[in-house]
């Protein structure tokens, strides 16, 4: 009876869960400073950072940084109009990727234009910073010497859209590309899963009773 | 109670690994798990050609170029920002190139996998020919299923370890059994072209053997089997050279302790699990002999360290310790801004894809506290079973050294490695997820004889919930 009980609150609690999941606004990118792609324009071992000329968006909640690498540092960014800090944010050490995101706090309405600075510490390994290489680089470093390009940067704010309105364009998406294409992979993936569930639920009531 | 037959149970918990990973198969877009490219790259090399790669370079056959190329695998990899393809017209481009008869052979590059040993690969011929007949994402997808029926066995294996350990608690199986089938490791890895699928489930049977022999005695059909056993982990991936000390001074301890009994049965026992143990050492060497070619050379560029520049047994031993522990007073540090302990938690609560894609970091707050009640759990078990486990402590400490000697040859390996943390993956601990299972079965008697069943109830509700919103996760990663 008491496992029937666990079981019947562990369903409800994931239910809730899922609905609250679902009910999220994810984010999206509002705007891109250029097109993404793999090229570095530089790399450092040290403690270092820049600051690059951009324009940022309203309501930006977090800021993505071309940066690559495997145990990633801590990330420190700020935006400033002149010399007055607009907004600022911090990721801790242990991303890993070809990209870091970074929450701030959001603003009002859109400022431009402001200097991004981002300052890395406690490097673990090279990082290399991703972007195009440009003749006159708006990027520059701590020491006054321009990279020779500008870095990749993605700014973020929360969609409109909550999850659950965007399932049926998830699922056809998750139909494209693999050896049986179609929207059914995402009805084969919700089978599954159920499958998994009434098969453990089912298990534990039978073998803990 | 037969020890001979496997529950209804048993069978339950490898149908539950096998739908799970199915599961992650299909949320996982092609060639966007570890190593996958390589991988595939290997297979498709071994069974065009019927030869072992031949160089780590990265420059695979046009067919599985194109498919790489028009799935936008290498923007993807590692970038959030990028997804696979998502319009109609962009896969009818890629199925239109999947149709050429391009070349599946040549150059021979497998990337990382090329240093691998050959046995995974060569079973992954099978499901690759039979998928000869479609295109590369054809024999991909049944390539992953042939791993899923591996993560199947590995909770099988799993749960006759947990068996075999806690045979008095009939309820336990079921909690170890069913948490490591549901662990979204086990489905990340098994739904992938990835040897790792293999050795998880050679680890878990080794396991289950050794814990078999120390309650049931040392036979020689066991010993034959756990020799068998060995020598498949040895032909699947070289970091099973971290279990293979432990697991041999088993059979030495295990064969001690049937001499008291027969010694001519007991040495003969050992004789033979050796024997056939050894017997991959044997056919590598061999194989070197008649093609005067140097097949083992992957146990120099695989492991070692003393010999590398800037290396040494005291920076080995600080850094190690550094990889798992906090660092201690006087020791330099190896990683800065983060520990090992976090690096590992962050691991455990989660990293997927190219280990790109990761819960918000209130996740990882939140995952706190039920680590921290499974590991008091664990603890009171412990206690609870304190009088039990010292009366088996040879056992517990064969589980430890071969614990110990997976730990110090991935640290080992990071260690000699260029990127610190490169090795810092949850996969490859994942050989010892018998010895979770049996912890979490342990976990679960610790809230003692009345709550036991319901602590365990909810253990196992925990890691089903745990991979259910990992595959969200995964999901929102690259279709969202």
């Amino acid at each position: 009876m008491r496992i029937k009980v666990v079981l019947g609150a562990g369903m409800l609690l994931s239910m809730v869960a899922l609905g609250v999941t679902l009910s999220h606004k994810p984010s999206i990118v509002t705007k891109t400073n250029l097109s993404f792609t793999h090229t570095q324009i530089a790399a450092t071992t040290a403690a270092t950072g820049a600051c690059q000329r951009e324009t940022l968006p309203e309501g930006t909640s977090a800021i993505r940084l071309g940066l690559t690498t495997v145990l990633g540092p801590e990330v420190n960014v700020r935006v400033l109009s002149g010399s007055h800090l607009l907004t600022s944010g911090q990721r801790g050490a242990g991303w890993e990727g070809a990209s870091v995101t970074v929450p701030v706090r959001p603003l009002a309405r859109a400022y431009s234009p402001v200097s991004l600075c981002f300052r890395l510490r406690d490097l673990n390994g090279p990082v290399a910073m991703l972007g195009v290489r440009t003749a006159n680089a708006a990027a520059v470093g701590e020491e006054g010497k321009q990279l020779p390009g500008r870095l990749h940067i993605e700014y973020l704010h929360p969609g409109r859209r909550r999850w659950w309105s965007t399932i049926v364009a998830t699922a056809r998406r998750l139909g494209l590309g693999r050896a049986a294409a179609g929207t059914w992979n995402a009805l084969l993936v919700l089978t599954l899963a159920a499958t998994l569930v009434a098969l453990s639920y089912w298990l534990l009531a039978r073998d803990l009773r | 109670m037969s020890g001979r037959r496997v529950p209804l149970t048993g069978w339950v918990c490898a149908l539950v690994a096998l739908v799970n990973a199915g599961c992650w198969s299909v949320i996982s877009p092609p060639f966007q798990l570890p190593d996958e490219p390589s991988h595939f790259a290997y297979v498709e090399h071994l069974a065009e050609t019927g030869h072992l790669p031949s160089s780590d370079g990265e420059k695979y056959p046009p067919a599985e170029g194109v498919a790489l190329t028009y799935l936008h695998q290498p923007e993807v990899r590692f970038s959030q920002e990028n997804k696979p393809i998502a319009s109609k017209a962009e896969e009818q481009t890629l199925e239109a190139w999947l149709t050429f008869p391009l070349s599946r052979s040549q150059p021979g590059d497998a990337g990382v996998a090329a240093s691998e040993p050959p046995l995974y690969y060569a079973l992954e011929t099978i499901p690759y020919f039979l998928g000869s007949g479609g295109t590369v994402l054809d024999r991909l997808a049944l390539m992953r299923l042939f791993s899923a029926v591996l993560g199947g066995l590995t909770a099988l294996f799993a749960f006759l370890f947990v068996r075999e350990t806690l045979p008095g608690t009939r309820w336990a199986w079921t909690i170890g059994g069913l948490g490591v089938a549901l662990t979204p490791i086990l489905g990340m890895m098994s739904g992938a072209v990835n040897p790792d699928a293999l050795l998880f489930a050679v680890s878990s049977c080794l396991f289950y053997c050794l814990a078999r022999a120390f309650r049931r005695g040392l036979t020689p059909r066991l010993a034959v089997v756990t020799g068998a056993v060995i020598a498949t982990g040895l032909m699947t991936k070289l970091i099973f050279l971290g279990l293979a000390p432990g697991a041999i001074f088993a059979l030495f301890a295990l064969t001690l302790r049937e001499a008291r009994l027969s010694r001519r049965v007991a040495y003969r026992s050992l004789a033979l699990a050796l024997l056939v143990a050894a017997a991959p050492v044997g056919l590598y060497l061999l194989d070197d002999a008649l093609s005067a070619q140097s097949t083992l050379k992957f146990l120099s560029t695989g492991t070692g360290f003393v010999g590398s520049a800037h290396r040494s047994i005291e920076g080995a031993i600080s850094y190690i310790w550094q990889f798992y522990l906090p660092r201690l007073p006087g020791m330099t540090p190896a990683f800065h801004g983060i520990g090992g302990p976090q690096i590992w938690f962050e691991q455990v609560v989660g990293k997927y894809g190219w280990l790109d894609t990761t819960f918000p970091a209130w996740v990882l707050k939140a995952a706190l506290a039920p680590v921290a009640i499974l590991a008091a759990l664990l603890l009171s078990g412990l206690v609870m079973s304190r009088h039990a486990l010292r009366a088996r402590w040879l056992e517990i400490a064969v589980y430890a050294i071969m614990g110990l000697g997976l730990l110090v040859i991935i640290g080992a390996d990071d260690y000699r490695g260029r990127v610190p943390g490169e090795y810092a993956q949850l996969r490859y601990l994942a050989p010892m997820l018998a010895l979770a299972g049996a912890g979490l079965a342990l976990a679960a008697r610790g809230a003692g004889r009345r709550w036991g069943p319901v602590a365990g109830t909810l253990i196992v509700l925990v890691i089903l919930a745990h991979d259910l919103f990992s595959q969200l996760l995964v999901i929102s990663r690259y279709y969202g």
